[in-house]
């Protein structure tokens, strides 16, 4: 066991720390976040969920009541909680000698990233569930979002379906047997951007 | 071994599709693991078998597998009797417009 603090990342950096390096436009450099891949995909989910909410809050201001603070809040600390190493997902290689593997983390990351893509969709929390570390067990992906007022739920979340099963394909070697998609929330995004 | 770390290191980062190397985890190792060298392409024996690790990040526009599978082949041209291990860290969504302006330190003047 190490003391780190619960709420650090493996390397013992915590959101704040990362939040204050970007708010610093990450200078001065420092080489123990820039060389951490936890930390550079951490920062990656902040910059587009900081983005986005500006975006939904503008957009909220004139159309609806402002967004709570609590979605701000509960995107981070998933955020927080996810993108840590976690387990070792197997990729397969002829050689008995070869151990590749992609970390749990990373795979979590590209859910967020490729479903935050679309337009109109915005993921809150992500999940493999399953016995991830064996190859070909069966896994679950559980994904939690919020759509955009007025938009159409079915086209959205069969939108985020494929292209994370795609870059599920691209990226792992899971057995995805379901991606389940579970809409939480509603944000006064317009459904077409270019309408800002 | 006929490459050095860093020679090794310049080769997975021409690549195509590898975005960074990373240093090993830190953290307290198996007792039984001796590191031998440097933090990014580490080579260490454990239970009397000698081992190259490294870790990587795979841009978002790659392929993990296919990357990884790639460094594996560079790796096994300088140790073809190592175990080889490469854990693929990060998933890169790569440089965007916003990423180079949070980049002071790449302007001219800094």
């Amino acid at each position: 066991m190490t003391d780190r603090p619960p709420d650090s990342l493996d390397c013992g950096k915590t959101i704040e720390d990362l939040g204050d390096y970007i708010d610093a436009g990450r200078s001065p450099s420092d080489p123990s976040i820039d060389n951490c891949p936890e930390c550079r995909a951490v920062m990656e989910a902040l910059e587009r969920v900081s983005r986005l909410s500006r975006t939904m809050i503008s957009d909220d201001a004139e159309r609806l009541p402002p967004l709570p603070e609590s979605w701000y809040r509960s995107v981070v600390a998933a955020i927080q909680t996810e993108l840590r190493a976690g387990r070792s997902l197997p990729i397969s290689h002829p050689d008995p000698r070869v151990t590749i593997t992609v970390t749990e983390g990373a795979v979590r990351a590209l859910l967020r990233a490729t479903g935050d893509s679309i337009d109109g969709l915005f993921v809150g929390k992500t999940e493999i569930a399953g016995d991830a570390e064996v190859i070909g067990a069966p896994v679950e992906i559980n994904l939690s979002v919020t759509v955009a007022w007025g938009s159409d739920f079915k086209r959205l979340t069969g939108q985020l379906r494929t292209v994370a099963r795609d870059a599920l394909a691209q990226h792992t070697e899971l057995n995805v047997r379901a991606i389940n998609i579970l809409v939480e929330d509603l944000h006064g995004f317009p459904p077409e951007k270019d309408a800002r | 071994m006929t490459d050095s770390a860093d020679d090794l290191e310049a080769a997975i980062r021409r690549i195509e599709g590898v975005d960074d190397l990373y240093p090993g985890r830190r953290g307290p190792l198996d007792p039984t693991t001796l590191i031998s060298q440097d933090e990014k392409i580490r080579t260490f024996i454990e239970a009397g078998s000698s081992v190259v690790s490294v870790r990587v990040g795979v841009q978002l526009s790659a392929s993990a597998p296919s990357t990884a599978r790639l460094i594996a082949d560079v790796l096994r041209r300088s140790h073809s009797d190592a175990q080889i291990r490469i854990e693929v860290a990060h998933l890169a969504e790569g440089r965007t417009a916003s990423d180079s302006a949070v980049h002071p330190e790449d302007s001219p003047d800094s």
